[in-house]
């Protein structure tokens, strides 16, 4: 049997392993296998193969003695390395935490094993979440898996990249601004954050707290809501495929961009008209302070980021370099860590606490009262996941602007605690996927799923 | 405002970390790169007002104590 990219699905899958057209030992072999022929993409930090073993032949065992198994049985998982796994290294692909191991399951972990899921590794991330092209990891970049030349996206890159070439059939990552849904659309796979609180964040090692958001990233929209379903505690998680009203999508003007491509902006009409094509209707909408998001964004991820990352000084916490606090902390944290604390710590400390800090407050609660607005006129909001599709390795971001500015469409989500989600939706002149990003209302996650699937019909 | 070398020397003391000479330069652009980028937040009119000092969160997601050296 060959898991490959067309048939990586969780729905695909479970059927076979349900109905014993394959066996559990059988199923991830082939995966481990998949990790292995891919090993120079680098996606994975540590591979769970003892244990997968392990787990896929107590499957088995269970299987044949007709036990009842979860609702994940057998489906292999792949788990971002800033999640703790009790027992195996949670670095945050940081020289700081590199070879450090948890002690304790994270939430999602402890109901992932609950479901009989198969962990399968930890995967790569850019440096305590910080970066957007999983360049800054210590254990080196991961190569985009449809074209190695470029970033996969980050932080999440190794998930985005674990999934797409059928290593495991989920991932979970973490998205604080777009983490998730950025790399999932640089790579083709589906990136979704939820609601924020919808699954729990106990148990990861926290970039910025009040954005953070564990999250799921699959081959389609019912492989997300299957692991959701198990993460999450909502009552209703199904939702009827058949739109029985008709539903309006939000578009703004102030979501127009010089740096957008031509290729993203043919892309996002083309979206519209498949939509349309669906009996979806859509409406124009104003979010006038749109345009201070990503600024917004900026202050106050690196102001809780500086805050988060203070504790870690090599001598309570993270490894020791054989020096004092300042001496650990600049040899353990990498370029890009240093330069967001310095700049958080600027925003947020006495004489400029008002002026930045304070206003950015202010101005995440302006975007709240202006989407909930919107959301009064409309069922989901809908921009292009990124300005463009994945960029080259070692690209100099400051040289290139939307670059710079590809979070600015995915960090509204998290500044108002609302699910989206980044579905693939064809491809760049280069061959490279584009994704489509959808924001929902508040915990509609499972509704805007199942709208979000209709670009995947 | 002006981000100065001693500006940026007094923030690496607060968070704790060294940085060469040459580094603070490389620094300084950044700072005025970055502050230049978020001006943007004050052509947006807020009404809010702060009752008391709001401090960042701190996070309660994971048992510090299971990450030591």
């Amino acid at each position: 049997m060959n898991y490959n990219n067309t048939d990586n699905k969780l729905s695909i899958l479970k059927n076979k392993l349900q109905n014993k057209e394959i066996g559990f030992y059988e199923a991830i072999s082939c995966f481990l296998d998949n990790i292995k022929a891919n090993k120079t993409l680098n996606c994975y930090t540590d591979v769970f193969e003892e244990d997968a073993i392990k787990k896929a032949r107590e499957l088995d065992i269970r299987a044949n003695k007709g036990e009842q198994l979860g609702a994940l049985a057998g489906i292999p998982i792949a788990i971002k390395d800033n999640i703790a796994v009790n027992g195996k290294v949670n670095s945050c692909c940081s020289n700081f935490l590199r070879g450090i191991k948890a002690n304790s399951d994270a939430d999602v972990i402890k109901r992932l094993k609950a479901a009989d899921a198969i962990l399968i590794g930890k995967t790569n991330m850019d440096e305590f979440a910080m970066g957007t092209s999983n360049e800054t990891s210590c254990y080196g970049p991961v190569l985009n898996p449809v074209d190695n030349t470029r970033v996969p996206g980050g932080s999440s890159g190794g998930s985005a990249c674990a999934v797409k070439i059928g290593s495991c059939v989920a991932a979970l990552g973490t998205d604080t601004g777009g983490s998730i849904r950025q790399p999932a659309s640089h790579c083709g796979v589906v990136g979704f954050k939820p609601t924020k609180g919808a699954i729990s964040n106990k148990g990861i090692v926290a970039l910025a707290p009040s954005l953070d958001q564990v999250g799921i990233l699959s081959s389609d929209t019912d492989g997300v809501a299957s692991v959701l379903k198990i993460l999450s505690d909502f009552s209703k998680t199904h939702v009827n495929k058949l739109l029985n009203q008709t539903i309006k999508v939000g578009i703004a003007d102030d979501f127009l961009f010089e740096g957008m491509s031509s290729d993203i902006a043919n892309t996002l009409d083309r979206a519209k008209d498949k939509l349309t094509h669906h009996g979806v209707e859509f409406v124009k909408v104003d979010l006038p302070s749109f345009k201070g998001a990503l600024a917004d964004y900026m202050i106050l991820s690196y102001a809780e980021a500086a805050i988060s990352l203070d504790r870690f000084d090599g001598i309570k916490y993270g490894n020791n370099f054989g020096g004092d606090a300042a001496y650990n902390r600049t040899k353990g944290f990498g370029y890009e860590a240093k330069r967001r604390i310095m700049l958080g710590k600027f925003f947020a400390t006495d004489s400029r606490y008002e002026k930045y800090y304070l206003k950015a407050i202010g101005v995440r609660r302006r975007l709240c009262d202006e989407l909930n607005e919107a959301f009064a006129r409309c069922d989901y909001l809908m921009t292009p996941s990124s300005l463009m599709a994945a960029y080259g390795l070692g690209e100099d971001v400051s040289a290139h602007k939307e670059i710079a500015y590809s979070d600015m469409y995915t960090v509204l989500a998290n500044l108002a605690d609302l699910p989206a989600v980044s579905v693939p939706f064809g491809h760049d002149c280069a061959g490279l996927p584009i994704g489509i990003h959808f924001i929902g209302k508040h915990n509609a996650d499972f509704d805007l799923l199942s709208f979000a699937h209709i670009l995947e019909l | 405002m002006e981000v100065t070398e001693t500006l940026l020397k007094q923030v690496a003391k607060m968070c704790r970390l060294n940085f060469t000479e040459e580094q603070y330069r490389s620094l300084k652009d950044e700072f005025d790169r970055s502050l230049a980028d978020v001006e943007v937040i004050f052509t947006i009119p807020t009404s809010f007002v702060a009752e008391e000092k709001i401090q960042p969160p701190e996070t309660d997601d994971i048992e510090y104590s299971k990450l030591r050296a």
